[in-house]
């Protein structure tokens, strides 16, 4: 369960998020989506603990991210959009610090699987500077996943990631959601959102703007069958521009 | 056709502007100006007063070392037969594909221009002698106290390395011809590879004879002042064989310049050495070798050093079977604190910690035998030795404990690049940073234990020694304090390890605190990196003596207190006592540094 309140980011004089509410529950999972600057990276960076709210309250598997921040980062997996790898560490190494930072019981089993489910098998010993974009995002992926955590944030996660890979990685997202996990996808890819999103949450210079299943979502733009591309650009184009968000 | 040498002028010259520009412009921001003025200040007065008042007035040098002609002679002649047997080593196992100095962007326009297909060559030959001129500079004003002329000693070192990067340069295209060659010029090329290897075996037979026969000399005469006379007049004849005099003549003519004891005697050899340089000269611009392969290669190397020094990875990939290695097994069970200093261990270095200890017991091992043996055959030398390996030691311990802790970068200051990822792991920021310092400290501490077993073994072995010659112990180096060393040495082990940590809690919170001005992540370079790292330093030497200042009393009063009964043992417990503040300062820093962590700003990198 992911549940966000109020929550409130504000860098020096701009306000990237301004009283996001929404919560995603297990088995659920739920596409971000917004134009540049919506501020969608920053919630997830807050929902991962990176950044600290100015205000407002995140909770994630029950669990308080101000007040039980170890316990609530315990039950979490953030995927970056960026794939950031130590470069001293290969692959294997990757998934063993993974493994102990989380406590992660059969973690050779769960290695093994993940290896071969995100097509890494046989890169155990390479170096991230020996691995393509798509290969550290899998990477970054598989130590998400290791832990079998309850609650998964993805920032663009098919950025760099083969057709194969894509349908894998669309599998896998709504295999974890399946198992109970509560799942959120940001994403500019908005078939994608369409194809696994249960429920869509449009952002807009940093505010809520619509925030509904996939019908209710199509309803409030008219109705009809009207992809979500359509509706998300009727709803920004008739908000202005994002790149200035309100104060 | 387009003038070459017009181009390499407008590339170079723009070169220097361009990055002379963008250095300026950085100069707007404060902490590259002040860093800049530290830095520009330390290097004047370190080595640029210095190099101007030798350039101004070439013969105002220093104190000069007053060597004598024949030494002089001798010691050419010794050079001479180590840069035969360097030659002799590169030609027998240097396999590398010959490289040129240049860059892709340089391969991308020159390549496909208008200009001779040497222009690469030409323009890789050019840049390395800009750096050799600069090198030489550096070696004159280091070797000025050695020779009578500042300029002399910059042209004859200038001439020396260029011959010798020539050298391997020429060496390199012929091999990559002989490997394509047809096999009667290949067993020619390889009865030239025997030959110079030869002279290279020739000239370290030669060296083993005059070591051989110097000991003999040394060990025969009854004092100091009386050795070199000895030890001159006896290698005469050694140095005026045939191996020196002939075999060796083109090294004994390439190096003659830089030991020619006055300027005469210089502008005599100059010109064979000269000679020397021009023909390495022709023989490699007259390879007819694949110089756009070697410019392919120089470019790619080039740019994988540009991505290393960025990415703070200074050296290379590990091999294959080193990848395997970690420092200890990482089960997933445990404290997650241990996965971070497996990690960090890892991006020093690819070893085992038990290795680690097992060459630490060997050479302690087999540090005591040596001593103990030394000792035992040398009946004299039995007191230094229970003075001099451990005065070393302590102050070799010392200096590692203080620098150590400044170099390392296999904590905060590497891994802050990556704070996001550091946020979202399971951990207090406390315990994260106590995590982070944990991989340094464990590598500096093992190294000082390392340093101070080592003296303490070969203290140990020199005490064997007296025991055996039935000395007595008083009177073991004559007015040295010897009895001080062994317990300095149990001290230090004492003192050191607080006194790392406390720098490197200093060192990571200069990281978390001023981010701006001590960037993570890969080392930089330039003289306002330099300046900031100096502010760095004596910040740290500041905040290091006030830290020491409460350790200083408690260690004082405990030496007081226990001298009456121990004597000087009383620095153990002294030290121990001493500590304390040092560790309760320590377990402070570490809250604060978990402190700075939580409230370490990522936004400026997160901000989308």
């Amino acid at each position: 369960m992911i549940q966000v309140e109020s929550l409130v980011k504000v860098y020096r004089d701009v306000t990237a998020v301004d009283r996001l509410t929404f919560a995603v529950a297990p088995g659920e999972v739920l596409g971000l989506v917004g134009p540049n600057g919506a501020g969608k990276t920053t919630t997830l960076r807050c929902l991962a603990g990176i950044l600290p709210p100015t205000s407002g309250q995140l909770r994630l598997a029950g669990f308080d991210l101000e007040t039980e921040p170890v316990e609530a980062k315990r039950r979490l997996a953030f995927m970056p959009d960026e794939p950031r790898l130590f470069e001293s560490l290969t692959v294997a190494d990757h998934l063993a610090l993974s493994a102990r930072l989380y406590q992660v019981q059969g973690a050779a089993e769960k290695t093994r699987t993940l290896l071969d489910e995100l097509e890494l098998a046989g890169r155990e010993r390479a170096f991230p500077s020996e691995l393509s974009r798509g290969m550290k995002q899998k990477l970054v992926i598989a130590c998400g996943l290791l832990h079998d955590p309850q609650v998964l944030i993805f920032d663009e996660p098919l950025t760099g990631i083969d057709p194969i890979g894509i349908r894998r990685m669309k599998q896998t997202i709504l295999a974890r959601a399946k198992a109970g996990a509560s799942v959120i996808v940001s994403s500019h890819l908005l078939h994608l959102v369409e194809e696994i999103c249960g429920r869509v949450l449009i952002l807009n210079r940093g505010r809520s703007v619509l925030l509904g299943t996939l019908d209710e979502v199509r309803a409030v733009a008219g109705g009809g069958d009207v992809s979500l591309e359509d509706v998300f650009l009727r709803i920004t184009e008739a908000a202005g521009p994002a790149s200035t968000p309100s104060a | 056709m387009t003038s070459t040498a017009g181009v390499f002028a407008f590339l170079i010259r723009r070169t220097f502007a361009g990055a002379a520009r963008r250095r300026l412009a950085r100069l707007r921001e404060p902490r590259y100006l002040l860093g800049g003025i530290v830095g520009a200040v330390y290097l004047y007065f370190w080595v640029g007063r210095a190099v101007l008042r030798n350039v101004t007035n070439p013969h105002v040098v220093g104190p000069r070392l007053q060597v004598p002609p024949e030494a002089l002679a001798l010691i050419l002649s010794l050079a001479a037969a180590a840069v035969a047997v360097y030659a002799a080593l590169l030609w027998v196992f240097q396999t590398e594909p010959p490289v040129l100095q240049v860059s892709e962007a340089d391969v991308q326009f020159l390549a496909p221009a208008p200009l001779p297909r040497q222009a690469l060559l030409y323009l890789s030959l050019l840049r390395t002698t800009l750096g050799i001129a600069f090198g030489a500079l550096v070696m004159a004003f280091f070797g000025r106290g050695f020779v009578p002329h500042f300029w002399q000693a910059f042209v004859a070192a200038f001439v020396v390395l260029s011959t010798m990067q020539l050298h391997g340069l020429g060496l390199a295209f012929w091999k990559a011809r002989q490997a394509e060659a047809l096999p009667e010029a290949r067993r020619l090329m390889r009865l030239a590879t025997i030959a110079v290897a030869s002279v290279g075996l020739f000239g370290l037979a030669w060296i083993s004879v005059g070591i051989n026969r110097a000991i003999r000399i040394i060990v025969s005469v009854p004092d100091a002042p009386s050795a070199l006379r000895a030890l001159l007049d006896g290698l005469a004849p050694w140095a005026s064989g045939f191996v020196p005099v002939v075999l060796l003549a083109p090294f004994r003519a390439l190096l003659a310049p830089a030991f020619a004891p006055d300027t005469r005697h210089f502008l005599v050899s100059l010109p064979a050495a000269l000679a020397v340089l021009a023909a390495h000269y022709a023989w490699v611009v007259r390879t007819n070798a694949r110089f756009e392969e070697a410019a392919l290669e120089g470019a790619r190397r080039r740019a994988a050093r540009a991505e290393k020094r960025r990415s703070g990875r200074l050296h290379g990939l590990p091999s294959e079977a080193q990848r395997a290695v970690v420092p200890f097994a990482l089960p997933p069970s445990g404290r997650p604190e241990m996965a971070v200093l497996w990690k960090n261990l890892m991006s020093h270095r690819r070893s085992r910690l038990r290795s680690a200890v097992v060459w630490w017991a060997a050479l302690t091992a087999l540090v005591f035998a040596t001593s103990a043996a030394f000792g035992i055959t040398y009946a004299s030398v039995a007191g230094p030795l229970l003075l001099i390996p451990g005065l070393i030691c302590a102050a070799a311990a010392s200096f590692v404990s203080l620098t150590l802790p400044m170099g390392s970068r296999n904590d905060f200051r590497e891994d802050l690049e990556k704070a996001a990822v550091l946020r979202s792991w399971p951990l207090s920021p406390t315990r994260l940073a106590l995590a982070e310092l944990a991989a340094p400290f464990v590598t500096i501490v093992t190294v000082v234990g390392i340093i101070l077993s080592v003296g303490v073994a070969a203290i140990a072995g020199g005490r064997v020694a007296f025991a055996w010659h039935a000395l007595p112990a008083g009177v073991a180096a004559g007015r040295m304090p010897v009895q001080w060393i062994a317990p300095g040495l149990f001290a230090l082990a004492f003192l050191l390890p607080a006194l790392a940590a406390v720098v490197l809690v200093v060192q990571n919170a200069a990281v978390l605190t001023f981010p701006a001005w001590f960037p993570p992540g890969g080392r930089r370079r330039g003289i306002e990196t330099m300046g900031t790292g100096l502010i760095a330093f004596a910040g740290t030497m500041l905040l290091l003596m006030i830290a020491l200042i409460p350790a200083a009393l408690v260690g004082l009063l405990v030496a007081v207190l226990g001298w009456s009964l121990l004597g000087p043992w009383s620095l153990v417990p002294a030290t121990a006592a001493a500590s304390l503040p040092l560790w309760i300062e320590v377990a402070a820093g570490v809250a604060l540094l978990g402190r700075l962590f939580a409230r370490f700003d990522v936004s400026a990198e997160s901000w989308t």
